[in-house]
């Protein structure tokens, strides 16, 4: 089985009184191996399993329920610029397999990206 | 990896062989420089730590005091301070200065801000036989008391999910974290309201229904974002 992919919990959690929260939704958008994960696991309190050896692939959620709003946080894939760094990478063998990511699903991502969250 | 679990009464040790089947899940410890290189004049510094040590990787690599806090844990709960007790047979006044310089060491490195929760953390050392009148003899706990529901949420927003991966130039949406050949057939010229309809993420899903925010949510994606 493949990590937790039949957990689906249906049971009604006994939160507070289920309310309408207002949803904000927390997006990060980047170059690979800048710290997109790493700033919003500081910032929303999420736990995004990005760091310099494994880079994020497509698009990951996490929530963050507060008194007042849930937010939504989405951490993107970097995009691929081909950093000398990547290169290096590319050279020695690491980190190919989000190299090789094409310029289309680069802007995919980022068009996704953009139509759900502010821009501030 | 292994699972060892060490069975007093029946005195035998078990072990359990798992099988990591997705490599970004699996987690090693590694010791971290030379050990006990240098070191022989000093008697209270010990090799092997790196159990112990790993705390200070995960303050590292995660918030100890984040910006925006998760409130699922209400004041209705009652929550006991963080409380680390090593239980072992011998040295017991090591673990204490060891857990204390550990966490100087790393805020004066780290330089995040930690709020003193790390100095708060209640740390101390015992023998089995202490440990077990304690929780044997019976005296009420000290442990935390959650509502089963609040600890599922806390325990269930720590598990991000996979909304969607590109593949082949193509953009696809995944159905609770998994990617189904199958769901995206079924969905191709779908119109809106059936992708609204076939959208779930997972774990989440209950969370968004006891915010009653699911809705908001699908329908601001789909009112901001165009299928085609």
């Amino acid at each position: 089985m493949d990590r937790l992919d039949l957990l689906s919990f249906s049971l009604p959690l006994t939160l507070r009184h289920a309310t309408i929260q207002p949803v904000k939704v927390v997006s990060s958008m980047g170059e690979q191996s800048v710290g997109k994960s790493f700033s919003l696991n500081h910032l929303v309190d999420t736990s995004f399993a990005g760091s310099a050896m494994r880079t994020t692939e497509g698009v990951w959620m996490s929530v963050t329920p507060t008194a007042d709003v849930l937010i939504v946080a989405l951490d993107f894939e970097g995009t691929s610029n081909r950093s000398p760094l990547q290169v290096h990478a590319l050279i020695f063998g690491k980190g190919v397999h989000s190299i090789e990511r094409s310029a289309q699903e680069d802007t995919l991502l980022v068009l996704f990206n953009t139509a759900i969250s502010n821009l501030v | 990896m292994h699972l060892v679990v060490l069975d007093i009464d029946a005195q035998c040790c078990q072990s359990f062989a798992l099988d990591i089947t997705r490599k970004v899940t699996e987690f090693t410890f590694k010791e971290k420089g030379v050990r006990g290189g240098g070191s022989a004049n000093s008697n209270d510094v010990t090799a092997h730590n790196c159990l112990i040590d790993c705390h200070a990787e995960v303050w590292t690599r995660f918030p100890v005091l984040p910006a925006v806090q998760r409130q699922t844990i209400t004041s209705a709960s009652s929550r006991c301070p963080r409380t680390l007790v090593f239980i072992t047979d011998r040295d017991h006044q090591i673990f204490v200065p060891h857990f204390h310089d550990l966490i100087s060491q790393f805020e004066r490195t780290s330089k995040k801000p930690t709020g003193n929760l790390l100095k708060s953390i209640v740390v101390s050392a015992t023998s089995y036989a202490a440990f077990s009148n304690a929780l044997l003899g019976g005296a009420e706990w000290s442990v935390s008391k959650f509502r089963a529901g609040e600890w599922l949420a806390e325990f269930l927003c720590l598990i991000p999910i996979q909304i969607a991966v590109t593949k082949e130039n193509r953009f696809i949406p995944l159905k609770d974290g998994v990617y189904s050949t199958e769901v995206e057939k079924s969905l191709l010229g779908a119109d809106v309201n059936r992708i609204v309809d076939f959208l779930s993420f997972g774990w989440y899903e209950s969370l968004f229904q006891s915010y009653l925010a699911k809705k908001v949510w699908i329908a601001w994606i789909f009112s901001h974002f165009p299928c085609h």
